[in-house]
């Protein structure tokens, strides 16, 4: 009887000292969970003002291109404005509440940048500033100076970004209509709203399923495929097919192999030797050469997962044309053909009309910095934005055991791009 | 609304339990008692060069085991029957749990193919080079953060890494997914968002002009 009333007791202070127990771990947990919201919510409030300072000082920094007189002090204040502009809008990517919320802010933030930026690299050009510009960078500068004090008036009635454990913090979505429209502007650097479009050069009839099924059966004679649909991108529609192993885009203008890749057979990675690799062009060269792409040079080459991707890009005369790139895809196994990528082709490849160059070869080695030991020379057109492209000299050399690649503008003797090549394992880099 | 906070919850739970225990389960060897895809590589990998004559199967046992110690023993490397980082390095593999191998070129192709690994394994391979390829038209584009960190980390972009299932670590397919569509692969032809048509209830989202359906994703821009 005793026994038993010892072993209630024995129960009842085993739940008490459990009871207790949990209460504390559910306090201790409580007041960790309040101090990482409070860490996390002062976070925001410092990228928060962070994002004000940013705005004011571009405010600044406006104001006073609008009274300098002198190019070189231009020249700085524009590139501050671009930097100012970088660290705003990575601040603003961190608070963002939902996708829809800070879309329009974030882009005009960009355009600011990237404007001031085209207009710095106007003025090394010794290109003036028009009226135009004046009078843009007139509306930006009072854009951003509506924008900080918005975000002061928020920051004094204590209106930040919050963070809340108890309700999740991406859920707050805003309509489209929402979104305030920002100043549009007109200018030509990579982020401007002309730019961000890209011109397609592919002409042809727009094909339906059935012609794009025996696009397919020219390609591939003996494989069964099934119609995946329209794919309605955003530069062009492509008719998708998959089968065993293989999935094919074709366009629906002009019908042309858009890609088509195949899995591999081995994941082999790492450098072939240079036998491999011959074997390897080879392969790749002779299933462009049956296909009908003639006069394509390779450029770098990727090793990874089983597969070599081997960059061609079309020549012309003799100048090689990097806008019109085909990559393929050959097995290191079997050393076939299982993949290619013929977008940047397909999009770009036309007939150019290349003027003769300014400079001779001899002047454009002569433009290159004596420190580099040039191995190579010779005529490319490269892309400088998605609708320009400038003939250049490409001169390869090599600098203490590091090889750069540096583009002289063929008109103007300009220095228009540097790479560095980077050997890796995977291949060629450059950066 | 509160079931599908407590789903959450428990989902987000659920997921802190996986995210520390599977460290544990793969420390970046693979030995006796390993299972999965990388044990299939490696017993691929053997047979093909003869040291192994077992199934794959993708379960490390004695057959496997023995095979690894022929394989290191003819190879002069430490013969302990265990694939750390040099005998994977011998036999060409990447440990996707040893970082420093698995992203020889950057640390952005890994967080990449975790974002794929983490939002999109399980589908067709084209669907996870279109969640890569996602990632990398934001980046370019002038709405969005100009870095891959930046986009992915952006708050609220992708439910991986609200829920933290982004730090799951990649299998091979996510890695050569996200390569791939480093390299230019873009099955979407542009896209800067995807959703689920199944579970999206955004009506802004659901409004977006969309380009193609693959597996359970709609992709749009």
């Amino acid at each position: 009887m005793s026994n038993k009333k010892s072993l209630c007791i024995f129960i009842a202070l085993l739940l008490v000292c459990a009871f207790a127990a949990a209460l504390t771990y559910a306090i201790m947990y409580s007041e960790r969970m309040q101090s990482a919201e409070r860490r996390l919510n002062n976070n925001l409030k410092s990228v928060y003002m962070q994002i004000h300072n940013d705005l004011n000082d571009i405010d600044t920094c406006l104001q006073k291109v609008s009274v300098s007189e002198d190019d070189s002090r231009k020249i700085l204040i524009f590139a501050d404005v671009w930097r100012l502009a970088n660290s705003a809008t990575t601040a603003l990517s961190q608070i963002s509440a939902s996708h829809a919320d800070d879309y329009g802010l974030i882009q005009f933030i960009v355009r600011v940048g990237d404007y001031c930026h085209t207009l710095m690299q106007g003025l090394l050009n010794e290109q003036e500033l028009t009226r135009d510009d004046y009078s843009q960078l007139e509306t930006l500068q009072q854009t951003c100076r509506n924008l900080s004090l918005e975000i002061r008036t928020n920051i004094e009635n204590g209106e930040y970004p919050q963070y809340s454990t108890t309700s999740a913090f991406y859920e707050s979505e805003k309509d489209e209509s929402d979104i305030a429209d920002y100043p549009h502007l007109i200018y030509d650097g990579p982020f401007s709203e002309s730019n961000e479009e890209q011109t397609i050069y592919l002409e042809g009839e727009e094909i339906d399923e059935s012609a794009a099924r025996a696009v397919v059966a020219e390609w591939f004679s003996d494989v069964e495929v099934q119609y995946d649909g329209l794919c309605e991108g955003v530069a062009l529609n492509s008719h998708d097919f998959s089968g065993d192993n293989l999935e094919i885009s074709i366009t629906q203008k002009g019908g042309e192999l858009l890609y088509f890749m195949r899995q591999p057979e081995s994941d082999l990675a790492g450098r072939p030797t240079d036998e491999e690799t011959e074997r390897l062009h080879a392969s790749a060269e002779s299933f462009l050469r049956g296909h009908g792409y003639e006069d394509m040079e390779p450029s770098y080459a990727q090793y990874y997962n089983g597969v070599v991707v081997i960059n061609y890009a079309a020549s012309q005369d003799g100048v090689i044309l990097y806008s019109d790139l085909i990559k393929v895809y050959v097995d290191r196994q079997s050393e076939q053909v299982i993949g290619m990528d013929a977008k940047n082709y397909v999009i770009n490849h036309r007939e150019r009309e290349l003027q003769a160059p300014d400079l001779t070869e001899d002047e454009a080695r002569a433009k290159v910095s004596v420190s580099l030991k040039i191995e190579s020379v010779r005529l490319a057109l490269i892309p400088k934005t998605n609708s320009t492209e400038v003939l250049c000299y490409e001169c390869k050399g090599v600098k203490n055991e590091t090889f750069f690649i540096v583009y002289i503008n063929a008109v103007t003797g300009r220095e228009e791009d540097i790479f560095e090549v980077i050997n890796s394992d995977e291949g060629d880099l450059v950066v | 609304m509160n079931g599908a906070r407590r789903l959450r919850c428990l989902l987000f739970a659920l997921c802190l339990i996986l995210t520390a225990i599977l460290p544990s389960v793969s420390e970046g060897v693979l030995k006796r008692g390993s299972t999965g895809d990388e044990v299939k590589t490696l017993q691929r990998k053997l047979k093909q060069w003869g040291y192994y004559t077992g199934v794959v199967d993708g379960i490390f046992g004695s057959g496997t085991e023995n095979a690894v110690k022929y394989f290191q023993r003819t190879n002069g490397l430490a013969v302990d029957g265990i694939v750390g980082t040099q005998t994977a390095k011998a036999l060409g593999m990447t440990l996707s749990s040893s970082q420093t191998t698995a992203s020889s070129n950057s640390s952005d192709v890994y967080l990449l193919a975790q974002c794929v690994y983490g939002e999109a394994r399980g589908e067709p391979y084209k669907g996870q080079v279109a969640v890569a390829s996602v990632v990398l038209n934001r980046v370019k584009s002038s709405k969005f953060p100009n870095s891959i960190a930046g986009v992915i980390y952006q708050s609220g972009a992708f439910d991986a890494v609200s829920d933290g299932q982004i730090y799951l670590t990649p299998n091979e397919t996510a890695i050569k997914a996200a390569k791939d569509a480093m390299n230019g692969w873009d099955p979407t032809g542009g896209c800067i968002y995807y959703y689920n048509p199944a579970t999206a209830t955004s009506k802004w989202m659901l409004s977006r002009p969309v380009s193609l359906t693959i597996g359970r994703h709609a992709f749009c821009h």
